[in-house]
C-alpha cells in the first residue's frame, strides 16, 4: 500500500500534495475529502483515482448530478433565469443573472468540484510552491476561442493583469502573472495563500478567462467569444439570450443544439413558465414561493449544498446581550430542526452557531451539536437576571427570513423571551443593521446599527469572509464581537497552507464561536434548481452558473 | 370605476340654508333607497369592523403558523392555510387594516387639498388660476401607479410615502372638478350680495360657496376612495406595500399567485376576492351617490 | 404642451433627485466605500449643484435623452421606446378586443335602461373594472396557460413570429386588460347614450320621421361617444398602472416589466424615462381625443369641453 506510483501525477509533487497523499494513506482524511482536496491542489482525477485504488478504497463512483436516462443528441433547452442586471462585461458584472449568461460561454481556470472543492476547467492542474506564495497553473491545450484562435498562457496572463487592477488587487499586482511557456502560467502573490485557486474559480465569478485583446469593459454581446460549450448567438436584456452549440468544445461536443435563457425579474413567473411547459429548467429558486416546483411530479428539484446561512446577531458590547449566558439561552431556546423543516422543508443542514459549513473539507465534525434545551435556557436567563427579556428583532424582508423570524419568535416565547419583530424592506434594513464601519474606531463593531436581528450570508468557497468581516473587523460585525483568542485562531487558519494545518485552528474557531455565540447560526441552506423530468445532466453551483455541456433531453 | 366628466356643476339660484338642508335630506333619502348603496355599505361595514377588531374576529392569530401547511379550506380554516401554515381567513381579516388605513387617508387628504386648491383657483382666478391650472394639467399626466413606484423606490417603503403620493396625485383631479363647480357658483347672486355685504374672501369661499359645491365634492370623495383602494392594492401587489409578515391583501396575492398552479388556489383566491369586494363595495356606494347627486 | 412637459420634468426631477438625498449611497448600498459612492455620484452628476442638475434633467426631457441605465448601461431611450412598443401592442390588442363588445353592451344597456339586461351589464361592468388587472391576469394564467395549455405563460413572442403566432402569445394578457377596460367603456357609453337619447336633437330627429336606426347612428352615437373617448384618453395613466401587473404576471417585456425591474434595481434613469414617456403619451392622447371629439361633434369647439 505504501508502494504508490507518484509518477502518475505527471509532475513533481510539492510539499502540500505529498502531505495530503501521506495523510490519506495514513487514514488521516476520508476518501471523499481526499479526492476533493486533491482536486483543488490540481491533481488530476486519474492520478487521485490510482491512489484511491491502490489503497483499496474505491467503492462508489463520482456523484454527478443529473438523474438517470440516456441523454439524446439535439434539442433546445429553455431555461428560466433571472434578468441580467448589469452589462455582459465579465469583469464589471455584479449579479447572478449576468453570471448565468456570461459563464455559459466564458470559463474559469478552476471549475466547481464536489462540496466546496475545485475541479479542473481551463487549467488542467495547479500547484503551489512550498510556502504558497507562487502558484503554477497548467493551461489546457487545444482549447479554441469561439471567434478564432487558441487559448494560450498569454490570454490568462492578460486576464490576470486586468483583474489585478480591481477584483484581485488584494492578491496580485499587475505583472504578477507570467507565461512560463505557451501552456504554463506562474502567479506570484502579494502574500502566501494556500487557497488562492479559489480566486480564479466559480467562487470569484468575475475571474473568467478572456482573450488577451479583450479590453476591460468590453461586453460579450459586442464581441461574442469564449471557450465554453455554447456560443452566444443573440442577446436582448429585456427578453432572452440564445446560445448555439460549440462543436469544438474541449470537453466534448455538447448534446444540446441550442440553449435559451429566458429572462424574468420575477421568480413566480419563472416557476409558472416551467410548470406551463414553456421552460425546461430554472436556474435558481427558493423553498419560499417555490412550492409549485417542490410539489410537482413532472419536475426534478436538486439541492446544491453550500455555506450560505442566516445569522442571528446579538450585540455583545452593549444592551441586553452582553452577558454570554443570555446569548447561550437564545441559542438553546431555538429548535433548529423545526426551523429547517418548517421554513425550508428540510432543504439544508442545521448549524452549530459557527460559520464553518460541513462542505468545507477542514470542517470539524467531532464538535457536539447544540440542541434545544428549554429548561437550561430558562435557568441561564434567570442567572443573568434577564427573565422575561423583551427585545425587538430586526428582520429584512428577504426570502424565508421573515418566516424564520416568526418561528424563532414563538420558539423563544417558550423560554420566556418576548420578541417583537420589526420586518423591514431590504433597502431600509441594509441601511441600518450595521452602519458603515469606521476602521479607526476599534474595538470592532458597526458604528451604530441594531442590537438583535437576522442577516444573510451567501455561499463562499472559503469561510474567510465570514470569519473576518462578521467575527473580526467591524465591517459587518453587527455583534460587536471582540475576542483576541478567536482572532488568533483566524490568523492561524489563514496562515495555514494545507488542509491538515487548517484543521486545528478551524476546530478552535468552531469551539469559540459556539461558546461565545455572538451569532446564532440556525442552518446552512441549500440552493435549489429544477428541471423537467425529461432533462438530465445539468450542473449548477447555486452561484448563478448553470453548466449544460453534458445536459440534454432523455426523451 | 367611472371617472365622471368634470363638468358636474350644480346649477343654483340663491339657495337658502333650509332649502339646502332639505335638498340634502332628500338626496340622502334617495341614496338610501338604492339597493346598490345598501349592499355596498354592508360590505364596507364588514371590512371596517374587521379592520377595527381583527384579533377579536379572527379565529387564529394572523402570524401564527403552526397549524399545518397548505391545508385546503375546512371548518377549522374556512379559507385554508398558507405555505407556513398561517390561517388565510385570519390573515384576510387582519389584512383589512392596512388597506383601510392607507386608502381612505390618501383619498381624504387628496380631496381636502383638492378642494382647497380648486376653490382658490376658481374663486381667485387670474394669474394664480392660470399657473395652477398648468401645474394641475401636468400632474394629470403622471400615471399614479408608476409615480407611486418611483416614489417608493427613491423615498422608501412607508405607509406615509404611499399616502402622500396617492393624495398628491388625486389633488389636481379633485381641484379641477371643484374649480369648475366654483366657476359656475361665483357668478351667482348670492356671491355678489355677500361681496356687497363686505364679507371676507375666506368667508365667501368657505361659508357661502363651499356648501353649494358639496355635491361634486362628495361624489369626488367616494370615487377617489374607490381609486385609492385599487391603487394601494396594485402598489402592494407590485411590491410597494407594507413589508411582510404584514397580512396585506396585495402582498398576499403577489406572494401566492404562483401557487395557484400547484392547486393551492385558496391562498390567492381569498385575498384577491377581498380586494375585489372592497373595491366593488366602494364603487357601488360611489355610483349611487353620483347618480342621485347628478339627478338632483 | 411645452409648458406641461416642462412641469412634468420638474415634478419627476423633484421626485428622483431632491427628495431621496444621496443617490449614490441609495444605489450602491450601505456597504459600498464612501469613495466609491462619491465616484458614482460624480459619474451620474448628482454631486453637481442642484440648479445645474435641474437644467440637465430638463434638457434631457426635451431631447428624450435620459442617459444610460444604471444596471445594463444600455441607452434608456432605446430601452423605454422598445418596451413602450411592446406595451402599446398589448394595449392595442386589448382595445381591439374590448371596444366593440363594450360599446355594444353600453348601447344595449342604455336602450333597456333599468331593465334586467341593463342591470346585468351595469353590474358586470362595475365588477370587471373593480377587479385589479393583476388578479384577472393570475387567474387567466393559471387556468388557461397552465392547466389547459391554451395560450402562453411567457407572453414574449419569438422574434420571427407572424401576426397569428404573436396573437397566440398576447391573447391572454390582452384579455386580462380587456376585461378591466370593459367596465369603464361600457358604463361611459351607456351614460352617454342615455343623455343623448333624452336630448332635444334626438327628439327633433325622431319627430322628423327618421328611422330609429338613423337616429341612433347619426345623432345619438355621434354625441354619446364623446365622453367615452374622453374617458379612454384620461384613463391612459391608469391603464399603464394596470399593465404593470399584467406584464409582471406574463413576463412580458413591456414598459411595466421594465419599470418593475428598475424599481428593484434602483435604476432611477429608467424610471424617470418611463414616467416621462407615459406622461407625454397622456398629453398626446388627450390632445388627440379633443380633436376626435371635435371631428365627431363639430358643435363642440376645442376648449369648450373644459
Amino acid at each position: 500500500m505504501s508502494e504508490v506510483n507518484f509518477e502518475g501525477a505527471g509532475r513533481p509533487l510539492g510539499k502540500l500534495e505529498q502531505e495530503l497523499i501521506s495523510s490519506y494513506m495514513a487514514k488521516g482524511v476520508s476518501r471523499r475529502s481526499f479526492l476533493v482536496r486533491g482536486s483543488y491542489l490540481g491533481l488530476s482525477a486519474a492520478f487521485l483515482g490510482s491512489i484511491v485504488a491502490a489503497c483499496g478504497d474505491d467503492e462508489e463512483g463520482g456523484g454527478d448530478s443529473g438523474g438517470a436516462g440516456e441523454v439524446k443528441e439535439g434539442g433546445t433547452l429553455r431555461v428560466a433565469s433571472q434578468r441580467p442586471g448589469s452589462p455582459l462585461d465579465p469583469v464589471g458584472m455584479d449579479n447572478l443573472g449576468t453570471y448565468t449568461v456570461v459563464s455559459t460561454c466564458l470559463e474559469y481556470l478552476c471549475g466547481p468540484g464536489e462540496g466546496a472543492a475545485l475541479a479542473p476547467m481551463l487549467a488542467e492542474e495547479w500547484s503551489p510552491n512550498d510556502d504558497g506564495s507562487v502558484w503554477t497553473f497548467k493551461i489546457r491545450k487545444g482549447v479554441k476561442w469561439h471567434d478564432g484562435g487558441e487559448l494560450t498562457a498569454a490570454d490568462v496572463v492578460a486576464t490576470l493583469d486586468r483583474l489585478s487592477v480591481g477584483n484581485l488587487a488584494a492578491y496580485i499586482v499587475e505583472g504578477a502573472a507570467t507565461a512560463v511557456d505557451d501552456s504554463t502560467v506562474q502567479v506570484t502573490l502579494n502574500a502566501p495563500d494556500g487557497q488562492f485557486p479559489y480566486q480564479l474559480s466559480v467562487y470569484n465569478p468575475q475571474s473568467l478567462i478572456t482573450p488577451a485583446d479583450f479590453a476591460t469593459g468590453t461586453v460579450l454581446n459586442d464581441r461574442k467569444t469564449g471557450t465554453g460549450p455554447f456560443k452566444l448567438e443573440s442577446y436582448d436584456s429585456a427578453i432572452k439570450a440564445v446560445f448555439v452549440r460549440n462543436d469544438e468544445y474541449w470537453g466534448g461536443k455538447p448534446k444540446l443544439e441550442k440553449v435559451e435563457f429566458i429572462f424574468s425579474d420575477d421568480i413566480d413567473t419563472q416557476i409558472n413558465g416551467v410548470i406551463a411547459g414553456e421552460a425546461d429548467a430554472i436556474v435558481l429558486f427558493a423553498v419560499v414561493g417555490g412550492d409549485a416546483l417542490l410539489n410537482n411530479g413532472d419536475v426534478t428539484v436538486e439541492s446544491v449544498k453550500g455555506a450560505s446561512h442566516r445569522q442571528l446577531w446579538m450585540n455583545t458590547r452593549e444592551g441586553n446581550f452582553t452577558d454570554v449566558r443570555v446569548r447561550q439561552a437564545v441559542a438553546l431556546g431555538i429548535d433548529r430542526q423545526q426551523l429547517l423543516d418548517v421554513v425550508l422543508q428540510g432543504r439544508g443542514v442545521i448549524g452549530n452557531d459557527h460559520p464553518i459549513a460541513p462542505t468545507y473539507e477542514y470542517f470539524d465534525a467531532s464538535q457536539a451539536q447544540r440542541t434545544r434545551d428549554i429548561e437550561k435556557a430558562k435557568s441561564l436567563l434567570a442567572e443573568a437576571g434577564k427573565e422575561g427579556l423583551a427585545v425587538t428583532m430586526f428582520v429584512p424582508d428577504l426570502v424565508e427570513i421573515p418566516q424564520l423570524a416568526e418561528l424563532m419568535q414563538s420558539q423563544l416565547k417558550e423560554i420566556g423571551m418576548d420578541v417583537t419583530l420589526n420586518v423591514i424592506s431590504t433597502d431600509t434594513f441594509y441601511d441600518s443593521w450595521c452602519k458603515v464601519y469606521d476602521s479607526t474606531n476599534e474595538p470592532a463593531g458597526c458604528d451604530g446599527g441594531e442590537e438583535f436581528g437576522i442577516v444573510d450570508y451567501g455561499n463562499r468557497g472559503t469561510p474567510d469572509v465570514y470569519l473576518v468581516k462578521a467575527y473580526s473587523t467591524g465591517e459587518w460585525n453587527s455583534a460587536h464581537y471582540v475576542s483576541e483568542e478567536f482572532r488568533a485562531a483566524v490568523a492561524a487558519y489563514q496562515a495555514a497552507l494545507t488542509v491538515e494545518e487548517r484543521k486545528a485552528p478551524i476546530a478552535e474557531i468552531q469551539r469559540i464561536a459556539n461558546e461565545d455565540v455572538p451569532y446564532v447560526i440556525p442552518y446552512f441552506y441549500d440552493s435549489l434548481f429544477a428541471y423537467k423530468k425529461n432533462v438530465a445532466g445539468i450542473r449548477a453551483t447555486g452561484l448563478g452558473h448553470f453548466y449544460l455541456n453534458s445536459a440534454g433531453f432523455t426523451s | 370605476m367611472t371617472d365622471h366628466p368634470s363638468s358636474i356643476v350644480v346649477p343654483g339660484q340663491m339657495p337658502d340654508v333650509s332649502e339646502r338642508k332639505q335638498a340634502r335630506r332628500e338626496n340622502w333619502r334617495l341614496i338610501r333607497r338604492r339597493p346598490a348603496f345598501l349592499i355596498g355599505m354592508a360590505i364596507l361595514l364588514v371590512w371596517v369592523v374587521c379592520a377595527l377588531f381583527p384579533l377579536t374576529i379572527a379565529p387564529h392569530h394572523p402570524l401564527d403558523f403552526r397549524t399545518g401547511l397548505n391545508q385546503s379550506p375546512s371548518w377549522d380554516h374556512p379559507f385554508g392555510t398558507d405555505q407556513t401554515g398561517r390561517d388565510v381567513f385570519s390573515r384576510v381579516i387582519a389584512g383589512a387594516r392596512d388597506i383601510l388605513r392607507i386608502a381612505p387617508a390618501a383619498a381624504v387628504l387628496g380631496v381636502l387639498f383638492g378642494v382647497i386648491l380648486g376653490m382658490l383657483m376658481g374663486y381667485i382666478r387670474g394669474w394664480f388660476d392660470i399657473i395652477a391650472s398648468r401645474i394641475v394639467e401636468s400632474f394629470l399626466a403622471l400615471p399614479v401607479v408608476l409615480v407611486g413606484l418611483l416614489a417608493v423606490t427613491t423615498m422608501g417603503n412607508s405607509a406615509w410615502v404611499v399616502i402622500g403620493v396617492v393624495a398628491a396625485l388625486f389633488t389636481p383631479i379633485v381641484a379641477r372638478t371643484v374649480r369648475a363647480a366654483v366657476l359656475a357658483e361665483r357668478e351667482l347672486d348670492y356671491v355678489t350680495s355677500a361681496k356687497l355685504r363686505g364679507e371676507s374672501t375666506m368667508f365667501i369661499m368657505f361659508r357661502e360657496i363651499l356648501p353649494n359645491v358639496m355635491g361634486p365634492i362628495v361624489v369626488e370623495l367616494t370615487v377617489r376612495l374607490g381609486y385609492a383602494v385599487f391603487t394601494v392594492a396594485t402598489l402592494s401587489f407590485l411590491g410597494a406595500g407594507p413589508p411582510p409578515p404584514s397580512p396585506d391583501w396585495g402582498s398576499q396575492v403577489s406572494d401566492n399567485y404562483s401557487s395557484i398552479v400547484s392547486g393551492f388556489w385558496w391562498r390567492t383566491f381569498f385575498p384577491a376576492g377581498a380586494i375585489a369586494s372592497l373595491v366593488i363595495s366602494v364603487n357601488m356606494i360611489a355610483d349611487s351617490v353620483q347618480s342621485v347627486m347628478e339627478a338632483s | 404642451m411645452l409648458v406641461t412637459l416642462w412641469l412634468l420634468a420638474t415634478i419627476v426631477f423633484l421626485l428622483v433627485s431632491v427628495l431621496p438625498g444621496n443617490v449614490g449611497r441609495k444605489v450602491l448600498g450601505p456597504f459600498a466605500p464612501e469613495a466609491e459612492v462619491q465616484r458614482y455620484n460624480q459619474a451620474i452628476g448628482t454631486d453637481r449643484p442642484l440648479l445645474q442638475q435641474y437644467f440637465t434633467s430638463i434638457r434631457r426631457a426635451f431631447t428624450l435623452d435620459f442617459g444610460k441605465s444604471y444596471g445594463t448601461r444600455e441607452d434608456v431611450r432605446d430601452m423605454v421606446l422598445d418596451a413602450l412598443g411592446r406595451s402599446g401592442k398589448l394595449a392595442l390588442l386589448a382595445f381591439v378586443l374590448t371596444i366593440p363588445i363594450s360599446i355594444v353592451a353600453g348601447i344595449i344597456a342604455a336602450r333597456r335602461q333599468d331593465k334586467i339586461t341593463d342591470r346585468v351589464i351595469v353590474n358586470a361592468g362595475l365588477a370587471s373594472s373593480s377587479i385589479p388587472e393583476f388578479v384577472t391576469a393570475s387567474v387567466l394564467l393559471s387556468i388557461f396557460a397552465v392547466q389547459l395549455g391554451w395560450g402562453k405563460a411567457f407572453a414574449n413572442p419569438p422574434d420571427n413570429a407572424g401576426p397569428i403566432e404573436q396573437l397566440q402569445y398576447l391573447v391572454l394578457p390582452a384579455t386580462a386588460m380587456a376585461i378591466a377596460y370593459f367596465g369603464y367603456i361600457a358604463r361611459m357609453t351607456r351614460a352617454g347614450v342615455i343623455t343623448a337619447l333624452h336630448a332635444d336633437y334626438t327628439r327633433t330627429a325622431t319627430m322628423k320621421g327618421l328611422s330609429k336606426r338613423q337616429v341612433m347612428v347619426r345623432h345619438v352615437l355621434r354625441n354619446a361617444l364623446a365622453p367615452t373617448i374622453t374617458v379612454i384618453s384620461v384613463q391612459i395613466g391608469y391603464l399603464f398602472g394596470g399593465i404593470i401587473g399584467v406584464e409582471k404576471v406574463f413576463n412580458y417585456a413591456g414598459l411595466g416589466s421594465l419599470m418593475l425591474g428598475a424599481v428593484g434595481a434602483h435604476d432611477v434613469p429608467v424610471l424617470q424615462g418611463a414616467v416621462m414617456l407615459v406622461g407625454m403619451i397622456y398629453m398626446v392622447s388627450t390632445l388627440l381625443a379633443d380633436l376626435l371629439i371635435a371631428y365627431l361633434n363639430p358643435r363642440i369647439r376645442l376648449g369648450a369641453t373644459k
